[in-house]
């Protein structure tokens, strides 16, 4: 069964949560994805507790099958009124019957439904274990290429927007299913002739309905498009709302809104003339069972084909199969929200693991060489032929403009991604015949993003080494300069970091993670040399942690301020992803190549100085001329 | 009914249109009830016997005639409640949208732009719902639910008493269950909050954890975590589960109760009972359908109207229509500013900016320096003490004033999804191709431009080409300089950008200095050594004024900094 948003507007479901609207809306565009192939999907993440479903089908069943009481009472008090032998005993006692069923089927409802959230939550639970024990596996370079709120929201929010499908999926579909099908059952039971009389209004709606889904796709389709167009339009705008102000003169700015709106207000009424309105007779005759039963029903009893007890029975009941389509409706609602919840956390089960290998070697010594090394993402190709080695206790700078492939290659040191052609080895051996603990135990990593995890800062300090002592850790800590800031937080070493805790500028956190690595204490270390967004102060402490740091260790280093690799071993210039230059600081500046211009810009940039446009200018002109590529 | 009086006050001219899709709806509602009526009235008079089919034939015909009347009457109805539905909310969306641009920008602090525009487009949507169905169907419901009750009271009170107190009684539960709900959601949620840190936190730190070889002792915390997660869910779901559906239940009762009354009062069975019973049976079940059914739609379209109403709330930003002073010298009187919750508070500073000089203001990170460019800006007012142009209040001049005065060049630079033309004609719309030229050269953005498959026209942004920092950068300076205001104010927070890039910028950049007043926030102390004034800013307060060479002399912060600084400077790397 496929549904259109044609009528979405009409049946939202009553009972759904309040907070799922974003799901809602996004999930309309894909209304044609099968609504029986999620239900499967859902049924078959649940098989594991059959016993425990089977026994809220059950009771789902019996609150439908509960909820005809009062209609039963009443055709039962109609047919005694109508064969005149009223005793008012009994009807008391049907009514209190009826009165209890109610209260009864409210009960198993919600048994049912708590049955199904205890088989939600266990479910929940199994699925965050298994994306969590998959993100143990990946390679280290899907990380890079998701935001991390983003796997975040797929552990918490994706996960958590399942339940809905799975513990409202059970009872809302007895209720939607079996309620019904006893109505008609009962009413076959009393007439026949009468039940496909009222049957034929819902087959006309449904015929109708059908009609005016396709008329409409096409204004359907282009108010959806037109919906998230303004989602982005709008988005967009209260995003820049400060450049909004600042250059709104003539209001350009806004007009963009403006016309989106009312662009929305021309296509829904579109919508309206040619979806809504012709299907409004549809939402008339689904909900009209009496249209052909009553009359013809009046019609046979005077004719006396039938009794007036049994035509009252007949109407009493009738009002018992409410408006099926609706509540099913409903719910393939609620299941197409499912749709793309479940294809995000699909996306993240099936990602492809890192290779371990079988037989693990172990490296002789810290010898690193990249032999020849390709990669790409895609199908664009971001390393060519890389090939180099750096010795032990040696430094290796890489150089380059942004996008020329220098933090990929020092990513592909710690299998962030393997390589694509070519091969890395430390000490002789291919890291991908290493052990990953072998691997992270070789290599250290200083970023410029630092993760502080909730706890303590001697925790997170300690993560360089789980087992290092108080002392080493504030030995790790004064070695990284963060001693001073850390002895004068009122709680110390116990302060509690993290989201939410304190918050440490990124001069302080960057210290940390120095600290962290000092404790690691691993021989080789990978720097994206980022101080720049500290302020003077802080970056003299980051400098001299960094250089704490680096002592005796095999040091490959992301540069960005050139002065500070003047003295490495080896410099490699990166351009496009090739190694366009390589050599000492010395003979590149001498070459006057890529790096030279790159330097002389370098050292332009630090001594520049505000209000001094002409001078400047024309300096600027010269460098600029300097700088055009060759 | 703050809904519906929302609703009405943005219909506009459309509110003749909504007023007669409402009587539409109650018209429909009406004929809602006709099918039962007329089958009830039928039974009555077959139950009095000797009834032919002529006798029955005018009832039968009454079915379908309402029904037909109602395919009418609800197609009229909703073509108008449609059209003037759509005129509210585009009202009501364009009037968010200009809330939003007269609100002081850090009061747009406590309202997120993802939040903003949600209120927009979400909650809008919720507004249409309402505007367009939801108030039109809850009212139809109820007239027809009422109809047929009456209808049941005409033949026997007693039962339409029994179904209305039972959908009172249904319908006064609401709310209490409602409140429940809230107070349950809030203590579970309470709770959920430290258990959902760990879990999220899994996610974002798992490959630092595994970097350092702890992503076992990770996983176990996560595998904690979510066990917690679910005891904690299953203990709440009994309340929870128990609460949903009461006012269904309560609504549902009518007619149990109803033949309850009537074994009680006994006596002769009146053949009245038979339409009375039908109707009655009819009326609970219309009035439960509307009211239910509608349930969702309304509260969301309340919270929506909640929503927006607490945004158009936000007082705009006053201003007594002066015009600022000359010269344009900008200073800050006393000023006191502090943000709700976070850092860069400014506590009682004086601060002079003269037309045609440079001031400089320096400091660590957090010490209020961009606080101060954003009550320049007016992005923020102060508490206390005044920011002045040429001796006049900002606070008296009108906001547009303002910003045509001045303008801003820092690290965050929005772009729009659209051509790189429109997003640097942002500056000055009625640029000429000549000026938009030079502006383009001026901000070294030809290189970009010629690289770029369809030029100026090349739609950047979001989805379509992205640009570097630096390349936005540029953008941003273009704009400055087409848009030519007398102020200009440089947060200059350096970045990682590679040197030929920073390089580009800083030679833009200096093409607008010439002249004007000039404000630079500056890490890199070297590149306002030659200001006018520097204001050395430390912990909200200024600490040290005066110019370079003084500021050294004196050996405080400025020459702390300093001397940091180029102690960096001549550092290397081994």
């Amino acid at each position: 069964m496929t549904v259109s948003a044609s009528t979405e507007a009409l049946d939202v479901d009553a009972r759904g949560p309040v907070t799922d609207k974003a799901e809602k809306a996004a999930a309309e565009p894909r209304a044609s994805v099968s609504i029986g192939a999620v239900a499967m999907r859902l049924f078959a993440m649940m098989r594991k507790r059959r016993w425990l479903l089977l026994l809220s089908i059950l009771c789902g069943t019996l609150a439908a099958l509960l909820s005809l009481a009062p209609y039963a009472a009443a055709a039962v008090a109609l047919v005694a009124v109508l064969q005149g032998d009223v005793d008012w005993r009994w009807i008391g006692l049907v009514g209190g019957l009826a009165l209890a069923a109610v209260a009864a089927r409210h009960l198993f409802f919600s048994l049912a439904t708590g049955l199904s959230h205890r088989i939600a939550f266990q479910t929940q639970q199994e699925l965050r274990l298994a994306l969590a024990a998959k993100l143990a596996r990946v390679p280290l370079g899907f990380f890079d290429d998701r935001s991390k709120g983003e796997l975040r929201t797929i552990l918490l929010d994706d996960v958590e927007g399942v339940e809905d499908g799975m513990a409202h999926l059970v009872p809302e579909l007895s209720a939607a299913i079996v309620a019904p099908v006893v109505a008609l059952a009962l009413l076959a039971v009393i007439d026949w002739r009468l039940t496909i009389l009222a049957l034929l209004p819902i087959a006309l709606g449904l015929v109708l309905i059908g009609r005016v889904m396709k008329q409409g796709e096409g204004p359907t389709h282009d108010y959806l498009a037109i919906q998230s167009r303004m989602a982005e339009t709008v988005a967009e705008m209260a995003d820049g709302l400060p450049t909004v102000r600042a250059f709104n003169q003539d209001e350009q700015a806004t007009a963009r809104t403006q016309r989106i709106f009312a662009e929305m207000t021309h296509f829904s009424d579109a919508w309206m003339r040619h979806a809504v309105v012709p299907g409004s007779a549809a939402q008339v005759l689904l909900s009209s069972h009496l249209l052909f039963a009553a009359p013809a029903g009046l019609l046979m009893a005077a004719q006396g084909w039938l009794s007036p007890a049994t035509l009252a029975a007949f109407l009493a009941i009738a009002y018992g199969l409410g408006d099926v389509f609706a509540s099913l409706q409903g719910i393939s609602h609620r299941l197409m929200r499912q749709v793309q919840l479940l294809d995000r956390i699909d996306a993240v089960l099936a990602a492809p693991e890192l290779p371990v290998s079988a037989t693990p070697g172990e490296p002789a010594d810290r010898l690193l060489r990249f032999k020849n090394v390709g990669f790409s993402y895609g199908a664009r190709q971001v390393l060519h032929g890389v090939d180099f080695t750096v010795a032990p206790g040696h430094c290796l700078a890489l150089v380059g403009p942004s996008g020329s492939g220098k933090s990929t290659l020092a990513r592909l040191i710690a299998r962030f991604h393997d390589v694509g052609s070519g091969a890395v080895s430390i000490g002789g051996v291919d890291i991908r015949e290493m052990a990953p603990d072998t691997l992270n135990r070789a290599v250290s990593f200083v970023f410029q993003e630092v993760f502080l995890f909730a706890g303590t800062i001697a925790d997170n300090i300690r993560l360089g080494r789980p087992d290092a002592d108080d002392d080493a850790v504030i030995e790790a800590a004064r070695r990284a300069r963060a001693h001073d800031f850390i002895a004068a937080l009122p709680q110390g070493y116990d302060t509690i970091v993290g989201e939410r805790g304190l918050g440490l500028s990124g001069g302080e956190r960057q210290r940390i993670s120095i600290a962290r690595a000092i404790l690691k204490d691993a021989p080789i270390l990978v720097l994206d040399e980022a101080t720049a967004f500290a302020d003077p102060e802080n970056e003299a402490l980051i400098q001299d942690a960094i250089a704490e740091l680096s002592r005796e260790r095999t040091l490959i280093v992301i540069a960005h301020r050139l002065h500070t690799i003047v003295h490495a071993d080896e410099i490699l210039v990166l351009d496009s992803g090739r190694i366009a230059e390589r050599g000492s600081h010395a003979v590149l500046v001498g070459q006057g190549g890529l790096y030279a211009r790159m330097f002389a810009a370098h050292e332009a940039v630090a001594s520049h100085r505000h209000a001094d446009a002409r001078k400047d200018d024309e300096t600027g002109r010269s460098a600029l001329a300097a700088e055009a590529r060759p | 009914m703050k809904l519906l009086a929302f609703i009405l006050t943005h219909l506009g001219d459309a509110r003749g249109l909504f007023q007669r899709a409402m009587l539409f709806t109650f018209l429909e509602g009406l004929v809602t009830a006709g099918p039962v009526i007329a089958v009830a009235l039928g039974l009555m008079r077959l139950a009095q016997g000797s009834a032919d089919t002529m006798t029955m034939l005018p009832y039968a015909a009454g079915v379908v005639a309402a029904v037909a009347l109602r395919i009418v009457l609800i197609r009229l109805a909703w073509s108008s409640g449609f059209r003037a539905g759509n005129v509210a909310t585009e009202a009501i969306r364009n009037r968010l949208v200009a809330h939003m641009r007269a609100v002081p920008l850090g009061a747009l602090g406590r309202w997120s732009a993802a939040r903003l525009a949600t209120l927009v487009t979400e909650d809008g949507r919720w507004i249409n719902e309402a505007s367009t169905f939801t108030l039109n169907r809850l009212f139809g419901g109820l007239a027809a639910g009422l109809c047929l009750l009456l209808a049941a009271a005409w033949f026997d009170p007693a039962i339409a008493l029994a179904v209305l107190f039972a959908f009172g009684l249904g319908l006064l539960s609401l709310p209490v269950a409602g409140r429940i709900l809230k107070g349950v959601i809030a203590r579970r949620n309470a709770e959920l909050t430290e258990i959902s840190q760990r879990i999220g936190e899994y996610g974002e730190g798992i490959a630092v954890f595994r970097s350092f070889r702890a992503g076992e002792g990770a996983f176990a915390r996560f595998a904690e975590a979510a066990d917690r997660l679910r005891r904690l869910m299953l203990g709440y779901t009994p309340v929870l589960v128990s609460l949903h559906g009461v006012a269904a239940t309560l609504m549902g009762a009518g007619l149990p109760l109803a033949l309850m009354l009537l074994a009680w009062r006994g006596g002769e069975a009146a053949p009245s009972l038979i339409p009375a019973l039908l109707l009655g049976l009819a009326a609970g079940h219309a009035l439960s359908a509307a009211v239910l059914g509608q349930m969702l739609p309304f509260s969301l379209g309340m919270q929506a109207e909640a929503g927006m109403a607490r945004f158009l709330a936000e007082p705009a930003l006053a201003h007594r229509g002066r015009e600022p002073g000359t010269p344009l010298d900008f200073a800050l009187e006393r000023v006191s500013f502090s943000h709700d919750r976070r850092r860069g508070a400014v506590d009682d500073i004086a601060l002079a900016a003269r037309q045609g000089g440079m001031t400089a203001i320096v400091g660590p990170s957090g010490a209020g320096k961009s606080s101060v460019v954003g009550l320049m800006m007016r992005f923020f007012d102060p508490q206390s003490g005044r920011v002045t142009i040429g001796g006049v209040d900002i606070a008296e001049i009108p906001p547009a004033r303002l910003q045509a005065l001045t303008a801003l060049v820092n690290q965050d630079v929005h772009l729009f999804r659209d051509t790189l033309r429109a997003n640097i004609l942002l500056g000055a719309p009625g640029a000429d191709e000549a000026r938009l030229a030079a502006a383009i050269r001026a901000a070294r953005l030809e290189e970009l431009i010629a690289a770029l498959p369809d030029g100026l026209d090349t739609v950047i942004g979001e989805g379509g080409r992205t640009l570097s920092g630096g390349e936005r950068q540029r953008v941003a300076v273009a704009r400055a300089l087409l848009k030519d205001a007398p102020i200009l104010l440089l947060d200059e927070a350096s970045s990682a950008m590679d040197p030929l890039t920073e390089r580009a910028i800083q030679q833009a950049v200096a093409a607008l200095e010439d002249g004007r007043t000039l404000v630079v926030v500056a890490h890199r102390l070297r590149s306002i050594a030659e200001a006018d004034r520097i204001y050395v800013m430390d912990r909200g307060r200024i600490a040290e004024e005066g110019r370079h060479p003084e500021l050294l002399a004196r050996g405080g912060l400025y020459a702390r900094l300093w001397q940091a600084q180029e102690r960096a400077a001549g550092w290397r790397l081994r």
